[in-house]
């Protein structure tokens, strides 16, 4: 059977746009709280955003990118040009020679200092 | 949720591959475990059972002062100075790896060690807020005579090569690692 690119296509894309959907639910069940107050299309535009800076920042694997979601939710959606952050940069470099994970682990690190993001929205 | 905890779940639960590509096993999934047995007790603890993990450290040493260090008999304080201590181990190894990456792709230890001092500086300097930069580089600038940290020119100086350079970065304190449980010492042999 011969199967031609554009069905291929076809056949790709509800894979590719299962990614959004997986990983707003992986959020929703990591965050409960926040995913009710936001609901659920602040929620999914908060991921395709991230989705797009994270592939700005050389963040390219589903792992990645959910890992990247995390940090944004507890740093602010624009962390990545956040005056404030600008220790990060360093890190969010995607010409780094720093492979992507060693980088998220920082920015994982710099996350874990900030208060929970249930706990800053409650403020 | 502690975004430690996320970070994991996130790591097992999503594939190393791009979106809408095939699903594959590459990349890190797997729990991170810097856990290792030490020969003998480290020389600035003593067995005691008030400790988290049964050791204390002896009066007057460096990790008996709390604050800053904490009370090693609080289960709750230990287990955030954990959390700190997986991270900096967390650190180290991606550090290993990626210095033998560089190694791999016939870099030479002096660019290697250059571009390591630069990652480490810029790892430590993180860890700060835009509002205490400022009082971070003038201690650095203080201290090192550079406001991002400790030059590789300063570091040669300090350990003599390259490579001793690279290695520098890469120790781990055995006592820290025992008082957060990431060590164990290993049974006196009768």
């Amino acid at each position: 059977m011969h199967i031609s690119s554009e069905q291929a296509q076809a056949l790709k894309q509800p894979i590719i746009d299962a990614f959004p959907a997986r990983a707003a639910r992986f959020l929703r069940a990591e965050y409960p709280a926040l995913a009710r107050q936001v609901g659920p299309q602040a929620l999914d535009a908060f991921v395709a955003h991230g989705m797009q800076r994270a592939a700005l920042h050389g963040f390219a694997s589903e792992r990645d990118i959910v890992q990247y979601l995390l940090v944004m939710l507890h740093l602010g959606p624009r962390f990545d040009e956040d005056a404030d952050l600008v220790a990060l940069q360093p890190f969010l470099d995607p010409r780094s020679t720093m492979p992507p994970q060693w980088r998220l682990n920082v920015l994982i690190g710099a996350a874990r200092r900030r208060p929970e993001p249930e706990a800053r929205r409650a403020h | 949720m502690p975004i430690d905890d996320s970070a994991d779940k996130a790591r097992k639960g999503f594939s190393g591959t791009p979106p809408g590509d095939p699903v594959c096993g590459c990349g890190s999934a797997a729990d991170f475990d810097p856990s290792y047995v030490t020969p003998s007790v480290p020389k600035d603890l003593v067995a005691d059972e008030r400790g988290v993990y049964g050791y204390m450290p002896r009066p007057g040493t460096q990790f008996a002062a709390s604050p800053p260090w904490p009370d090693w008999s609080d289960p709750a304080q230990v287990a955030a100075a954990r959390t700190v201590r997986l991270d900096y181990h967390k650190g180290l190894a991606d550090e290993k790896a990626w210095v033998d990456g560089m190694r791999e792709q016939g870099a030479s230890d002096e660019a290697i060690a250059r571009e390591l001092v630069d990652i480490r500086n810029k790892t430590r300097l993180s860890k700060y807020t835009q509002e205490q930069l400022p009082m971070i580089h003038e201690r650095n600038e203080r201290e090192y005579g550079n406001k991002f940290g400790p030059s590789y020119e300063s570091l040669l100086d300090k350990y003599g090569s390259a490579d001793e350079v690279i290695r520098a970065g890469t120790r781990s304190n055995a006592g820290m690692d025992v008082l957060t449980g990431i060590a164990t010492v290993a049974p006196a042999k009768l």
